[in-house]
């Protein structure tokens, strides 16, 4: 059983996620263009994972659903056993981890004496909170519009808009308490459960 | 002039190491044509250049005297109803029509009354408020085919129309596009023989992007005669026999089948029978076959 | 015009622009809505009170600002530049920074502006470029509160230019530009994504009809509906403005001059650039460079949002104030929305080359493989 899910997971990324994930390292490629990779404070080491990589995440995330969009493939794959929504939690946690690799190496490259953990939890919350948004916007929705839209704004949001208290994603940045990711956390779990529920409902009914 | 005229035609895609057509020469005049040939023998190819969405790599093409380098000319004389017809899902039926005859040039003025006569032609006026999304597979292609005819084109070219239909709605579109034959040319390009069996007795056979026959449904049996038999024999040797003929039809009964095979020469024990439109194709192709396989 | 309509109708009841149009709405109006609130008729008369920032004209803040930054960067030999908009530190060999210190003094002895913009634009040079001493961004260091007597100065203009409306709907252009310089692009590419899993191409593109006309049209068409969010917000700022200033001369066209004077231009490129990319890609990968664009426009804004044009996609004017430094830069802003209209029509034009050669069977995409054979 391991062995076969082994090989569908395998057999799924090659056809699926193997050159959107080239395309995610080379747009990540531009971070040492954009970000220091020598920050002199926390809030600066914070920037590319919470200003960039969330945005990283929607374009990841949103993929999640593209190949079903041909008609005929999600029925096609619903009457099997092993059924559509296994194959999203497959991407989801290959992108979730492709998305950590990268946040890895960018906190390695820091080589910061400090805060390195908090740095890769906080890099990790963002790219699951605003993936896991991504998720039950599609679900409620139904629509790639949605997937894309819903994310996009919201972390338009976090720039500005000064009332999301501990859900605005740029919390190093903005000086505030590191634990304000547990709540970030805790929503992203709550999306995905909801989101994954409703994928589930929307399977049977159609 | 109403007529289509093909000289020395193919087409090459780029990485691709056999042509997606090969010199075919071919002309179509005024009534219906059907272009025969397996998936992948080059008739959407052939069809996309008649319509100036492909271009040749060599050869030329005049469609009613015009060439076909003409484009805007040539799409003012052809409608098209491609593999797959597909239209925005949210627009009704109505408005659908509407949108592709201002693309195709219908004068305002007229658009209405076309537009009604068509629905009604095609049998879809209940269905004129109804979104695309709705319809069954069998009414999108009616209105494929009623979108293709709104710029009443001298050339209708329908491309694998039937394929998914029930066989109700095979038979109505077959007898619309019979209908639709009667004053211009409509080149039908299949893989399904019956299609082409119940509307024309014209017909070219692509194989592998050479036209491979050209000619009656008549000449193209006449070509297979003595080439089809048919014979009863034991279950058990049905496996030999499939290995060395090709089964164009078998039937099992208890330990017995009764087959129809083709066959280049006769075989001792089989009857010698007419050939079937289906079966003087089959007889083509794998004639072909050897024939490459020869050289 | 059928055509445009049939277009139009068909845009704006898809789903994708009916959640546009509520995110957009209501990210507006979250984010304009409690500085409605803000009184703009009442004079300033208080010394002490703490005045909103302005960019001011004067030389020796801008001096003593810029020279200031400049010697404590050259102390810790610790400078930072801005490349796309994003911090960068950057130190500097012995060489290059006794180059920057002798710079430096030579800046003290300076007592006019072009002499010292092009001295600094020396350290700019040896700093790598894009930092705050290049002369186009020498500016910023004339940002300051205002004085009363200034204060009183910019209540002036907005009474008497803004007619109080100006002045609400220069922050709302700047809110809606950010929100419009993305969100048309994701829709665009969602909606033509399903219009090609809807396989409609081969048949539009077999008929007769030129495809400038018939791209021009569903740009058209899908502009207006897009401007449709930014216009429900305008008129409900609008509303809300009029209601809390009863009796005063207000200016009632000022919201939509911002909506299509400021807003519409950065909509019209980030439509034009939903149709490019799913004219060369036919996915999402457009959203992917749209968004690089955004993030870079966005962070080279957030360094100086009280008033910031030169060729920024979202000119921004995050504030009710800086008054005089809007009708002072009125030409710059003037050319910069002028210049991305011509960009989005350049990019439409493009697509419309793009969408030829697909209809001609010259070009198959990015991604295509030659699918029917």
């Amino acid at each position: 059983m391991v062995y076969t899910f082994g090989q569908l997971t395998i057999k799924e990324i090659r056809a699926n996620e193997f050159l959107p994930s080239l395309l995610t390292i080379a747009f990540c490629g531009i971070i040492p263009i954009l970000f220091t990779l020598h920050p002199t404070t926390i809030a600066q080491a914070a920037l590319p994972g919470e200003m960039f990589m969330p945005l990283v995440a929607i374009l990841c995330f949103g993929g999640i659903f593209l190949p079903e969009q041909v008609a005929g493939v999600a029925d096609v794959l619903n009457s099997k056993r092993t059924q559509l929504l296994t194959i999203y939690l497959i991407r989801l946690g290959w992108y979730t981890l492709l998305l950590s690799l990268v946040n890895t190496l960018l906190i390695l490259s820091y080589q910061l004496p400090t805060a390195t953990a908090v740095l890769w939890f906080d890099f990790l919350t963002k790219a699951l909170f605003i993936g896991s948004l991504t998720v039950f916007s599609y679900a409620a929705f139904g629509s790639l519009a949605a997937a894309y839209l819903i994310p996009t704004v919201y972390f338009t949001l976090c720039l500005g808009y000064p009332h999301l208290g501990p859900l605005n994603l740029m919390v190093l940045m903005r000086q505030q308490s590191w634990t304000d990711n547990w709540w970030q956390l805790g929503v992203a779990v709550i999306f995905l459960v909801v989101g994954f529920r409703l994928l589930r409902n929307a399977a049977a009914k159609s | 002039m109403n007529t289509i005229q093909i000289d020395h035609l193919s087409k090459r895609y780029r990485g691709q190491s056999r042509p997606a057509l090969n010199d075919v020469s071919l002309t179509i005049s005024a009534g219906m044509f059907g272009l025969l040939g397996k998936n992948g023998a080059g008739k959407s190819t052939l069809m996309r250049i008649l319509t100036t969405l492909d271009q040749a790599t060599t050869g030329t093409v005049q469609l009613c005297g015009i060439p076909i380098t003409q484009r805007a000319a040539v799409r003012n004389q052809v409608g098209y109803l491609p593999q797959n017809f597909g239209f925005y899902p949210n627009m009704t039926v109505r408005d659908a029509l509407t949108y592709l005859a201002i693309l195709a040039h219908v004068p305002p003025r007229s658009q209405h009354r076309r537009i009604n006569a068509l629905l009604a032609q095609v049998n879809l006026t209940d269905q004129a408020c109804t979104k695309v999304k709705a319809l069954s597979g069998g009414m999108r292609q009616r209105l494929g085919i009623a979108q293709a005819l709104v710029n009443q084109p001298k050339v209708l070219i329908v491309d694998e129309p039937t394929a998914g239909l029930d066989p109700e709605e095979r038979i109505r579109f077959r007898n619309l596009l019979t209908e639709f034959a009667q004053d211009r040319i409509v080149l039908l390009s299949t893989h399904i023989v019956s299609d082409i069996e119940a509307t024309t007795n014209r017909i070219g056979v692509l194989n592998q992007g050479r036209l491979l026959f050209t000619g009656t449904t008549a000449q193209l049996q006449a070509q297979a005669t003595g080439h089809v038999f048919t014979r009863t024999l034991p279950l058990a040797e049905l496996s030999d026999y499939k290995s060395r003929y090709e089964i164009s039809e078998q039937v099992v009964q208890g330990n017995t089948a009764h087959i129809r095979f083709l066959a280049t020469a006769g075989i001792p024990g089989a009857n010698v029978v007419a050939p079937t439109l289906e079966e003087a194709y089959l007889y083509l192709q794998s004639r072909q076959t050897r024939q490459e396989v020869r050289q | 015009m059928r055509l445009f309509w049939l277009e139009f109708k068909r845009f704006t009841t898809s789903l994708a622009f009916i959640l546009y149009t509520i995110v957009t709405a209501v990210f507006i109006l979250l984010n304009v809505w409690p500085m409605i609130g803000r009184g703009l008729a009442t004079p300033p008369t208080s010394p002490t009170a703490h005045y909103e920032l302005i960019t001011t004209t004067d030389f020796h803040p801008l001096k003593t600002n810029a020279l200031d930054q400049l010697q404590e960067a050259h102390t810790d030999n610790a400078y930072v530049t801005y490349p796309f908009g994003f911090a960068k530190r950057v130190t500097l060999n012995a060489q290059v920074q006794a180059k920057v210190g002798k710079l430096l003094n030579q800046a003290r002895r300076i007592d006019n502006r072009p002499t010292l913009a092009k001295t600094l634009g020396h350290v700019d040079q040896l700093l790598g470029g894009h930092s705050d001493y290049a002369p186009a961004t020498l500016q910023r260091f004339a940002v300051r509160p205002m004085t009363l007597a200034e204060a009183r100065q910019d209540h002036t203009l907005i009474m008497r230019k803004d007619r109080i409306t100006g002045a609400y709907a220069r922050l709302f252009a700047d809110i809606a530009g950010i929100i419009a310089a993305i969100l048309p692009t994701i829709v665009i590419i969602a909606y033509c994504y399903i219009d090609r899993r809807a396989q409609v191409m081969p048949t539009i593109q077999a008929k007769p009809m030129g495809t400038l006309k018939w791209l021009g049209t569903q740009y058209a068409a899908s502009v207006a509906g897009l401007i449709i969010p930014v216009i429900i917000a305008a008129l409900a700022l609008f509303g809300r403005v009029t209601w809390l200033y009863p009796g005063v001369a207000l200016d009632y066209l000022a919201f939509a001059k911002a909506a299509c004077f400021w807003v519409l231009p950065t909509l019209m490129v980030s439509t034009a650039v939903g149709f490019l990319s799913d004219a060369l890609f036919s996915n999402f990968t457009g959203f992917a460079l749209q968004i690089g664009w955004w993030l870079i426009v966005m962070t080279i804004g957030a360094r100086q949002v009280i008033g910031n044009y030169g060729w920024l996609l979202i000119p921004r004017h995050n504030t009710l104030h800086n008054v005089a430094y809007f009708y002072a830069h009125l030409s710059e802003l003037a050319i910069n929305r002028l210049g991305y209209t011509i960009l989005a029509i350049t990019l439409l034009i493009l697509t419309m080359l793009l969408i030829n050669l697909q209809r001609e069977g010259k070009y198959r995409g990015l991604h295509i493989r030659p699918a029917h054979h």
